[in-house]
């Protein structure tokens, strides 16, 4: 009887420790969010019974327009000065703005699916930059953007509570996130190169404000690292595009592809050296392993909800814009006659093993979890480097994947440090007890990175592993579970920790966490696609299929 | 045909799927009020699952039943229940069954015992879905569930070195899954197989890779099952958990393992039935030197753990060091069956046999040793003694345990052991001459269990009394309830051991590719009670008692291993401690200054750029 004695409510000391959190009430806010949801769930029913049941065609007419891509690239641009103006005003109404702006955007994309679903949309913004800026979307941009939007809306959401109690300057950054979210966009989006580094540069101008946004010293430093890479790595790339463009004379990606052939037999050296730059320059800003000493820093730096979508997104769209460059415009010919997909997946080889390495030994879980992105960064390059259907189809997967577990484990995170300030995995004894659902989300994420199967995680893995063996290489495979047994080593700890260790202060004793419900949902949500997509891949493996056939 | 039969034959896993999900739900939400509900509808939900299962009986006898679920991870997974994994499903059901009973007086902690039995069920039914998936996927789906499930029951005391010892076996739980997952999927990718099926006929025109598919899977299985030299998790793990957990895991779980490299050996590594017996003996080549490798492996199995055994003092350790020693006999029997081919029967059904009696006198023994520690609070033997007056029905159960593992006739050992030996016998006779020594070690290894439950019983029951303990007044009746059914099962199997064998193994045999006259002349008449095996039992309780006598005099129980011998210190330690100390080291020596080195980085590479710029004249 004496040990539940001495404690005699376990809610006292969490009082002592966070004074502050108030705004637990339902507010305007969290009404919009949740009319928001709702009218998501019944626009997509609705859609899908309209599918159905009159055929495409009237969607056709309602939906098409030309005009859309436009829009969902003004907007957030638009969004952003009115959101700081609004700001100034009312922080709550702030918030709806950028949630219904994103919510707006992800209709928006949405709505192009008719336009996209058997072919590409090209929209054209003449004599801008002097040779206009040309966007193209077809499915797989599709699938990104959706999940783009998608990201952002529920990184918004948590953010209300989230930058609330923890963070200042909230102006500075909402408005920051809504120039990210049109970078990332129009990167995603961008047809030729020109634009493309527009828009990164966009991306990672407003990025770094994102990272730098605690103003510690730390943060400063971590800001001023990202920053200087970024601008060597932007300038590699610029210096590969005026290379190609020496040569061919033209931006857009389609027409590379079709010239580079041709160059390709008259100027080898120069086309090599052209695609070591931009490869150099995208693989800085996509952390692949030897030049990913900037990431650890400044995602674990950065308010959560920007680390979420920093790791879950901004990190693909360098990805994803590899794959556009070297399968679009510079062609498997080339590539394969100069061995890049050994040196590529050599590269992810050891960015997988090494960042998981790095990731065991760190104490701090958003350090830990930025590492964690160092590894699985090396799984999507390694579906890249086979360069083969199977391998490409992997790698995207995997990029949704990634996505959608590392933002739930991000926003855990983040709700550990809102609630108990704490980021030392050494000191979550019995903090499952405090926060179940918390936890059991984390658990959920990290079983999938883990590939615990029945989980999405696992789904990657198994593609991945069944495209290596479809192009020969089991070695591949041995790698993947090493990998895995990795992730295992350094998540599960915090697992066990959580749930089966005794706290010093409270005994083991389950309370609901004393987390708002904007943090909760959002998080949630995340899980549970995780095991929704865990256990029916097929519904995003057919889509990636398709969308890659269309691709090329 | 009526109405339970056809819910039963279109959406039994269904039904076991979605009564445990429900039951997993329930239990959170009962409160410590209402303990009794809980654990009542625990109880029922296992007697139900079990009798839900056993009445597919009479159809399976005729054909397996297939229940195909569309769509679930892209290429649909289905469930098979066929004469092999229905007798295996039926113990599961009884062992979670009596050990729940049990747990109603083992598991006293009331905060936690939500918990406990709410990972019970899930233990529960993956362990069912285990044996009943028809496909890879769902089958390493609830494979991983279980051990994830039984590690939250194994550590169930908490506290560091309970939390120690369980990292040791989900780490172990987790590379096995992996070598299993690197399997399957090696498997699938070369042969476009994702089930259960006999791929002799592939393998025959496959190099290297069908040998590392089936050494993959051996090893992962084998960790699962005890096998030497994976065993170490077990007696480090058993030490720490609940009794009743002890039990299930001696029982079933290991089992399952074993029935994982059961179903490789013999089942992906056969030859299909019209192949069989036209074929010739290059289609079952592959299958012989997997065979031998497994054989071996058995037998050092057996030896290893009979051996530590005897050397073990902590009731709990020398309990699980007899699990490996007997999981080395099933796997010995599987190598056997793996061996002869199409003639291996007799390994065949003696490895189920023996899977089904072991988990019944184990989890008996594991029992027995959980009455004693709750009202001695002592788990070395050697501290204890004259047990059977102050629990005389724990002694009489004990008892029947001892004589059960120990092969005496009458007891269900016997039976499943003899067919063990005569599948030796047959290895020799049939293969290689080799395996001669196999058999001779065999009945060493008898002849050591047969000394070390001498040890066991005789320190614990027999012998005087120390003071301490000579007053108690032992409660335990539920208990006794669960042991009392265990102990009925191994003296009625003892008695009528051919029921068993000719009702329930048989069939399974004959359902898989065997030789239908090698059965019926080595297995269907089989006479139990011959003089030859009796003897021969004779012979091997007179050698144990031997070294038993040998052993109390030269005092060689109490000696110890050099530590450098320890499998743990040999394959588990360096792996964690490489995967733990490694990254720290990184952290600490190169972290830093590959965060420091950006500058250099930056600058080399501005320049590098730049120059170029200005040479490519942009």
């Amino acid at each position: 009887m004496k040990s539940t004695d001495c404690i005699v409510n376990p809610d006292d000391e969490d009082e002592s420790m966070k004074s502050s959190i108030t705004h637990h009430k339902m507010d305007f806010f969290s009404v919009n969010s949740l009319i928001l949801l709702i009218i998501f769930t019944l626009l997509t029913t609705g859609y899908v019974l309209l599918n159905t049941r009159f055929g495409s065609s009237i969607l056709t007419i309602i939906l098409h327009n030309p005009k859309v891509p436009m829009v969902i690239l003004l907007l957030p641009f638009i969004a952003a000065p009115l959101s700081v103006y609004i700001g100034y005003k009312s922080e709550d109404y702030r918030d709806i703005l950028m949630v219904n702006m994103i919510f707006i955007t992800l209709l928006l994309v949405l709505s192009l699916y008719t336009d996209i679903a058997n072919g590409s949309m090209a929209v054209v913004m003449p004599k801008i930059l002097g040779f206009g800026l040309h966007f193209k979307i077809d499915r797989l941009v599709w699938m990104l953007m959706l999940t783009a939007s998608g990201l952002w809306l529920m990184s918004c959401i948590y953010a209300h509570n989230y930058m609330f109690e923890e963070e200042q300057h909230r102006n500075r950054f909402y408005f920051w996130m809504s120039i990210t979210f049109g970078g990332v966009m129009g990167a995603l989006m961008a047809e030729d190169l020109l634009t493309m580094f527009l828009f990164f540069e966009i991306m990672y101008i407003s990025c770094y404000f994102l990272v730098a946004h605690n103003q510690t010293n730390s943060a400063l430093l971590a800001g001023n690292r990202y920053i200087y890479l970024g601008v060597v790595g932007g300038l590699s790339i610029l210096l590969s595009m005026s290379l190609i463009y020496a040569k061919t004379s033209t931006f857009i990606i389609a027409e590379i592809g079709s010239l580079i052939p041709a160059v390709w037999q008259t100027n080898q050296m120069f086309i090599l050296i052209a695609i070591i730059f931009m490869l150099l320059g995208l693989a800085i800003k996509s952390a692949i392993f030897p030049l990913h000493f900037w990431l650890p820093e400044a995602h674990s730096s950065a308010p959560t909800p920007s680390s979420a979508i920093l790791s879950g997104m901004v990190l693909k769209v360098y990805i994803f814009s590899i794959i556009k460059i070297l399968f679009r415009a510079i062609g498997m010919d080339v590539i394969t006659s100069v061995n890049l997909p050994f040196v590529i997946t050599t590269l992810a080889i050891v960015g997988m093993i090494m960042g998981s390495i790095l990731a065991i030994g760190q104490k701090d879980i958003k350090k830990m979890l930025a590492y964690s992105s160092v590894a699985q960064v090396g799984y999507m390059l390694l579906g890249i480097g086979l360069a083969t259907e199977l391998g490409m189809a992997a790698a995207l997967f995997h990029i949704i994947t990634h996505a959608l577990m590392k933002s739930a484990l991000f926003f855990c995170a983040g709700a550990i440090i809102y609630q108990k300030g704490k980021r030392d995995i050494r000191e979550f004894q019995g903090i499952g007890y405090e926060m179940p659902i918390t936890m059991v989300v984390f658990s959920i994420a990290a079983f999938s990175m883990i590939g615990i199967p029945g989980l999405i995680g696992f789904m990657s893995k198994w593609y991945l592993s069944i495209a290596a063996l479809s192009s020969n290489k089991p070695v591949f495979v041995i790698m993947i579970m090493i990998s895995s047994f990795l992730n295992a080593m350094y998540y599960l700890p915090i697992i066990i920790t959580a749930f089966l260790k005794e706290n010093k202060n409270r005994n083991n004793v389950l309370v609901k966490d004393k987390v708002p419900k904007t943090m909760i949902v959002p998080m949630v949500i995340m899980a549970s696609l995780c095991v929704i997509i865990g256990f029916f891949p097929q519904w995003l493996m057919d889509f990636i299929t398709k969308a890659i056939t269309l691709f090329y | 045909m009526n109405f339970l039969e056809v819910v039963i034959l279109l959406w039994l896993p269904i039904l076991v799927l979605f009564f445990g999900l429900l039951e997993a739900l329930v239990i959170p939400l009962l409160g410590d009020n209402h303990r009794f509900i809980r654990r009542l509808s625990v109880n029922g939900f296992i007697l139900f699952t079990t009798i839900l299962i056993m009445m597919t009986f009479k159809q399976v006898k005729e054909a397996p039943i297939v229940y195909e679920f569309g769509k679930i991870f892209g290429m649909g997974i289905f469930f098979k229940i066929d004469l092999l994994n229905y007798i295996l499903m039926v113990f599961a059901g009884i062992i979670f069954m009596v050990a729940s009973i049990y747990s109603l007086e083992d598991i006293k902690q009331k905060d936690r015992e939500r918990t406990f039995y709410f990972f019970f069920i899930i233990s529960f039914v993956a362990t069912i879905g285990t044996l009943m998936a028809g496909d890879l996927l769902s089958f390493f789906l609830f494979f991983e569930i279980m051990t994830f499930g039984t590690y939250a029951l194994m550590v169930h005391y908490r506290g560091d070195k309970v939390l120690e010892a369980g990292n040791v076996y989900i780490y172990m739980g987790i590379i096995g899954g992996l070598c299993i997952l690197s399997g399957i999927i090696l498997l699938s990718a070369y042969t476009q197989s994702y089930e259960w099926t006999n791929l002799a006929v592939k393998f025959s025109s496959m190099g290297v890779i069908k040998y590392i598919i089936g050494g993959l899977f051996i090893v992962g299985f084998g960790i699962k099952a005890g096998m030497v030299p994976f065993h170490f998790w077990m007696p480090k793990m058993y030490r720490e958990a609940p009794f009743s957990v002890n039990a299930i895991s001696s029982g079933i779980l290991t089992k399952v393992g074993a029935y994982g490299i059961l179903r490789v050996a013999t089942i992906i590594f056969s030859v299909g039935t019209a192949e069989a017996s036209t074929s010739g003996k290059i289609l079952w080549q592959t299958s012989q030197q997997i065979g031998v490798v497994i054989i071996w492996l058995g037998i050092i199995t057996m030896v290893v753990g009979v051996f530590l055994a005897l050397l073990e003092g902590n009731m709990k350790r020398m309990l699980a060091y007899h699990s490996v020693s007997q999981m080395g006999y099933i796997i010995m029997g599987i190598g056997v069956a793996a061996y002869l081919g199409y003639k291996g029967a007799t390994g065949f059904s003696g490895s189920i046999y023996h899977m089904i009696n072991h988990g019944f006198f184990k989890a008996l023994l594991f029992m027995v040793a959980g009455v004693v520690y709750l009202n001695t609070k002592e788990t070395d033997m050697y501290k204890l003694g004259g047990m059977w007056k102050v629990m005389p029905f724990t002694a009489i159960v004990a008892l029947i345990a001892v004589l059960g593992i120990t092969g005496m006739p009458g007891f269900n050992g016997f039976a499943s052991k003899s067919i063990l030996h005569h599948a030796i016998i047959e290895a020799y006779k049939y293969g290689h001459p080799s395996f001669k020594y196999a058999e001779l070690i065999f009945k060493l290894v008898s002849a050591g269990t047969v000394c070390s439950f001498l040890k066991f019983f005789g320190f614990i029951f027999m012998g005087k009394c120390p003071e301490q303990y000579a007053k108690l007044k032992p409660k335990y009746s539920r208990m006794a309830v669960a042991m009392g059914i265990l102990a009925t099962f191994v003296v009625v199997i003892g008695i009528k051991p051919d029921f068993v064998l000719n009702t329930f193994i048989v069939p399974a045999v004959l359902s898989f590719t065997y030789d239908a006259v090698f059965v019926s002349e080595h297995l269907v008449g089989l006479n139990f009670w011959n003089m030859k095996d009796i003897m021969g039992m004779v012979y091997v309780y007179g050698l144990g008692v031997i070294i038993f006598i040998v052993g109390i005099k030269f005092h060689l129980f109490h000696k110890h291993l050099p530590k450098w011998l320890n499998a743990e210190r040999l394959i588990y330690t360096p792996v964690t401690q490489f995967c733990e100390d490694f990254p720290n080291l990184c952290v600490q020596r190169y972290e830093k200054r590959m965060i420091l080195g950006d500058v250099f980085i930056y600058v080399t590479l501005l320049t590098i750029i730049l120059g170029l710029l200005i040479v490519s004249g942009f």
